[in-house]
């Protein structure tokens, strides 16, 4: 009885270290992030973004496009770490004035100074990644304000989830640069990992052509 | 990004807590009030309702499952019954009905915790088998766990002191599955935080906190009754395969993605040294086993840690 339930564990391990190769064959085709179902809405809204009769439109790339979010510590010591998206595309369209903007974002392209930040956001507990790998932002309106001010409104999806949300902005269309500063509650998106020790505003920066 | 010290409280301390204080309530008020089964059944219920307390506590994830990684806390609920069974009188049926259990436990947690995602769509059965495999084969360590409650009833019939088994404590230990499954549960959790989730360490922690619990109970009340133990090799196997695989499918460390799959299954080594040789284990014996499993979570913990250092030593890290 012994020697049959010594063999029963020894066959047990001996097929586990069978399948263990098997995992790593596994690990070996899985190396890059997988592009998961995403629910953040169509890919290439940029398309779907129409030029203005006689007007223009200006790709948004990385190369001519910087958009960046700061989140801060809580507390005395905010310890403000900076992230960019490094993998997107998008559209701007204006006539004198502009008249939307859109921008898909790959959230697997986004950068921190420091690796393991990088992929803590990465994971489950902030952008999830795997889980939604897309976030993009579309216009629905642009009011025209004083001068190069305007304020744009638009959809932001997160995370699977969309919001509305609405900044101030100055563009120029003489050097078709865009600049704005503004915040958004992670929150309202179910980014909502430990607001005791993160703060759950995140100051988002876009500059074009600057 | 360190953990808050009240989150620890919350995961580790308050789990602890109830296990024991449940275990002085049985075991002072309600010891010759019950059955040693039911006192057995009390105690599984007893971690379960503990982990789930860190787990609400902390607010790891909804009541109600939504997503994939949210039936984690379900992993513990689901090992109950084939716990539960383990406490019948030992027989083949009851071995049958266990290992019934214990796979179909298995089988509904690989059905809800793969993710549904497209790129997992052609190697979704292979993660299922593979797994599922390392679940059942770690789970099915609690087969062994009754055979201490038999050897410490022929206690007084043997000579000497010189067996692990003819000591109330340590046969509880080793009966009851913490001996072989806290190491394992403790290097679960800082493997998870490496695999880039706090979330899914602290989950990790509070099973860890409900075991410290009931190891620290069998050591204050000096054992009790193994006869009334149960063995959580079902729950903790549950938990760490289902944690592991979660933090598998989502990392983006460096770290070698078979790290996560073979830390539940270092479970089956450490039982094998303790059940075989077909006599009670020897101190030496018990401490090899319990050396040999804490070494083989050390090599995996330091391999995972090798694999993030330079992202571990990086200045001003958070």
């Amino acid at each position: 009885m012994q020697i049959t339930r010594r063999g029963y564990w020894l066959c047990l391990l001996g097929l586990t270290m069978t399948l263990g190769c098997g995992v790593q064959s596994d690990v070996e085709i899985s190396g890059s992030t997988g592009a998961g179902s995403s629910e953040s809405g169509e890919d290439g809204s940029a398309d779907q973004l129409e030029t203005p009769e006689g007007g223009n439109s200006l790709a948004l790339t990385p190369d001519n496009t910087m958009i960046q979010f700061v989140g801060n510590h809580t507390g005395d010591d905010p310890k403000p770490r900076t992230c960019t998206f490094q993998k997107f595309t998008g559209k701007l369209v204006y006539a004198e004035q502009l008249e939307g903007v859109t921008v898909d974002i790959d959230v697997d392209g986004l950068e921190t100074e420091f690796d393991k930040l990088t992929t803590h956001l990465k994971a489950a507990d902030f952008f999830d990644v795997k889980r939604y790998p897309k976030a993009a932002f579309t216009s629905t309106s642009v009011e025209a304000g004083e001068g190069d001010a305007v304020t744009i409104t638009g959809e932001l999806t997160m995370l699977g989830q969309t919001n509305e949300i609405s900044f101030p902005a100055t563009f120029d269309a003489q050097t078709q640069t865009l600049a704005a500063e503004f915040e958004i509650d992670r929150t309202k998106w179910g980014m909502d990992y430990d607001t005791d020790k993160v703060e759950p505003m995140v100051e988002m920066t876009i500059n074009v052509g600057g | 990004m360190p953990v808050p010290i009240a989150d620890l409280m919350l995961g580790f301390v308050m789990p602890a807590v109830i296990v024991i204080v449940s275990g002085l309530v049985r075991k002072r008020i309600l010891a010759g009030r019950l059955p040693d089964s039911v006192h057995g059944a009390l105690e599984t219920l007893t971690v379960v309702v503990a982990f789930a307390a860190g787990y609400s506590a902390l607010k790891l994830g909804p009541v109600w499952p939504e997503i994939d990684r949210d039936w984690l806390y379900f992993s513990a609920v689901a090992a109950i019954p084939a716990t539960l069974i383990a406490l019948w009188k030992e027989s083949l049926v009851r071995r049958f009905v266990f290992c019934v259990l214990v796979a179909a436990g298995v089988i509904a947690l690989m059905l809800v915790l793969v993710p549904d995602w497209e790129s997992l769509d052609d190697r979704r059965s292979f993660l299922r088998l593979t797994w599922g495999f390392a679940m059942l084969a770690s789970a099915l360590t609690g087969l062994g766990g009754k055979t201490a409650s038999r050897r410490i009833a022929q206690a007084p019939e043997r000579e000497g002191e010189s067996d692990a088994e003819s000591q109330p404590h340590s046969a509880t230990l080793i009966s009851n599955g913490t001996f072989v499954w806290l190491p394992i549960v403790a290097t679960a959790a800082p493997l998870a935080a490496l695999g880039g989730s706090i979330v899914f360490a602290m989950i990790t922690v509070c099973l860890l906190g409900s075991l410290t619990g009931l190891a620290l109970d069998t050591v204050i009340n000096r054992g009790w009754s193994v006869k009334a133990s149960t063995n959580i090799s079902v729950i903790s196997a549950f938990v760490v395969g289902s944690v592991m695989f979660t933090v598998y499918v989502n990392t983006f460390s460096q770290i070698p993605q078979t790290l996560f799959w073979l830390l539940p299954l270092v479970s089956i080594v450490p039982t094998i040294i303790l059940r075989s040789g077909g006599s009670t284990p020897s101190w030496r014996r018990t401490l090899v086993s319990g050396l040999i499993g804490c070494l083989a979570c050390g090599l995996l913990l330091g391999w995972a840690v090798a694999a993030e250092w330079e992202a571990l030593t990086e200045p001003d890290l958070y």
